[in-house]
């Protein structure tokens, strides 16, 4: 009994956590393409437009949900669900600071790529369900993209848990006190791990499913309401845990640089940790507000012919290294 | 294999390229006007709607600079302009216009009654902001009993808009300065040549 109210508390602490950073993300994001594009971004509702996504919650909440007459009542209702739940369910396993984390899980890292490729599922369903062709080109186009960036992604990773030896992330970080952090080891795979973290979480330039000037809105033309919002939640959450690994796999989770990380509180530790995670979400809006979408093909030949060879490349030299080095 | 290599290093640096461009307008001044707070500086020459001249010293302050020669009426090419005429109640001059009224429905901002104009009575102002709710009170009227009268700017009759002003432009100023200060030493010239003629 006490083990399950402590799970619930855990979901709702977390729930209300990702929440409030979607909030801020979608305040974030308007903000850095507005002064990209040399614009002011929101500034009428609250103080310098703090309001302005809370405001766009409560209308999303007061939207009609419509539902396509033929659509498949069930899946088109799981769709938004998953699509939250998966990266939702991520956040797990990962550490924020030395003693802050929900479960410490041997397999991770494993864990939260199984649960970030499902994402998939969500999307396939949201084409599928909502009978609607855009929706479903939108949704192929999908399952083709994150199947192919999902390879050179882990194999990506592959390099960081052939140096460490683990799959844990806790484990991960407290081996990156001791030495380089893996970004130093490991530089191309951190690149590599940067570039299909986006394709992964569908964001542009790889923003193919939703690809407005030819799809509507992608797979998600259908959904209105409070089942849109789900949704952009989850691009956001993606997003979020994306970058939670990255942070934790390359740049040495919640570790200061440059400091005797034994005798610091925690609460600097999370700061560390929240600010390495936002300076790479700030990286992908970076990405986003300066690349246009790539054409299909080439998105794919990208994939492949460039991601993957160098993945493949970056763990052949990092696996002859390590044997080098331990025999 | 080499091209391969080379094209990547290639590729890879124009994203660089592309990203440092981005980072530079993030922090360029923004462009964004806050149109109802801020507005535009306009050029000198920008036609806004016709503002009506009038004597800002003197014994006549207040009084339309307009002599209701109806140069302006003649040459409307829409017919907008209604004046009506007086006595001048200054001696040294003939006539007044008593009522000057510019239908903004039929007006289409063409210049030619400020071009005809001889005594730079009336120019073009740099107000836009014209939309009414009701095209009976398109009809402004711009001297009222020999008087300036600003119609557009009767807090009754208007009713749209942000900001309840005017904008004055600098050439505006400039000419109601300039007129203003010709005007005054002229008449005193005058007045001072009559006197010597009548001793």
């Amino acid at each position: 009994m006490n083990t399950m109210l402590s799970a619930i508390l855990g979901v709702l602490i977390l729930f209300g956590v990702i929440a409030l950073q979607g909030l801020i993300l979608v305040y974030m994001e308007r903000k850095v393409s507005a002064w990209m594009q040399s614009r002011l971004g929101p500034n009428r509702v609250g103080p310098w437009g703090l309001l302005q996504t809370a405001a766009d919650i409560v209308k999303l909440l007061l939207k009609e949900n419509i539902r396509n007459e033929r659509s498949d009542r069930v899946i088109f209702f799981l769709a938004p669900i998953l699509a939250f739940v998966a990266p939702f369910a991520a956040f797990v396993t990962v550490p924020f600071a030395a003693t802050i984390g929900f479960r410490d899980l041997d397999m991770g890292a494993f864990y939260v790529f199984a649960l970030g490729s499902s994402v998939v599922f969500a999307v396939i369903w949201a084409g599928y369900g909502s009978n609607n062709r855009y929706a479903l080109i939108g949704a192929m186009r999908s399952a083709a993209q994150m199947i192919s960036y999902e390879v050179p992604l882990v194999t990506a990773v592959l390099g960081v848990f052939l140096v460490a030896g683990t799959l844990s992330l806790r484990e991960i970080v407290q081996l990156q006190s001791q030495g380089l952090w893996y970004v130093a080891v490991q530089p191309l795979g951190f690149v590599l791990f940067l570039v299909a973290a986006t394709a992964e979480s569908n964001r542009a330039p790889f923003d193919l499913p939703e690809a407005e000037s030819e799809l509507v809105a992608g797979f998600h033309t259908e959904y209105s309401g409070m089942k849109f919002a789900f949704f952009y939640l989850g691009e956001y959450a993606e997003m979020l845990v994306s970058s939670c690994v990255l942070v934790v796999l390359f740049l040495g989770g919640w570790l200061i640089p440059f400091a005797n990380n034994a005798n610091v509180p925690t609460w600097l530790h999370l700061l560390s940790f929240v600010s390495k995670v936002y300076l790479i979400i700030f990286l992908m809006m970076w990405f986003r507000w300066t690349f246009p979408r790539l054409r299909v093909d080439h998105l794919m030949a990208f994939g492949w012919k460039v991601l993957m060879p160098l993945a493949l490349v970056n763990l052949l030299a990092t696996g002859l290294i390590v044997y080098w080095l331990k025999s | 294999m080499i091209r391969y290599i080379k094209d990547l290093l290639k590729n890879s640096w124009a994203l660089l390229v592309g990203l440092a461009v981005t980072m530079r307008y993030m922090f360029r001044p923004k462009t964004t006007v806050q149109f109802p707070e801020q507005k535009k500086e306009l050029g000198d020459r920008y036609i806004g709607y016709v503002k009506m001249m009038y004597e800002t010293e003197g014994e006549h302050a207040g009084v339309t600079k307009c002599v209701a020669c109806m140069a302006c009426v003649v040459v409307c090419p829409v017919s907008c302009i209604q004046v009506t005429h007086d006595k001048h109640p200054d001696p040294t001059k003939k006539r007044i216009a008593k009522e000057f009224i510019l239908d903004y429905v039929k007006c289409e901002f063409c210049n030619l009654c400020v071009e005809a104009c001889n005594f730079d009575a009336i120019i073009m102002g740099h107000d836009y902001e014209l939309a009414l709710y009701d095209r009976s009170v398109m009809d402004m009227v711009l001297v009222k009993d020999m008087k300036y009268h600003d119609d557009l700017y009767d807090a009754s009759r208007r009713q749209t808009g942000s900001a309840n002003r005017s904008i004055t432009s600098p050439r505006e100023r400039e000419i109601i300065e300039v007129i203003n200060k010709k005007e005054h030493e002229e008449r005193i010239k005058k007045a001072a040549a009559q006197s010597e003629n009548a001793s």
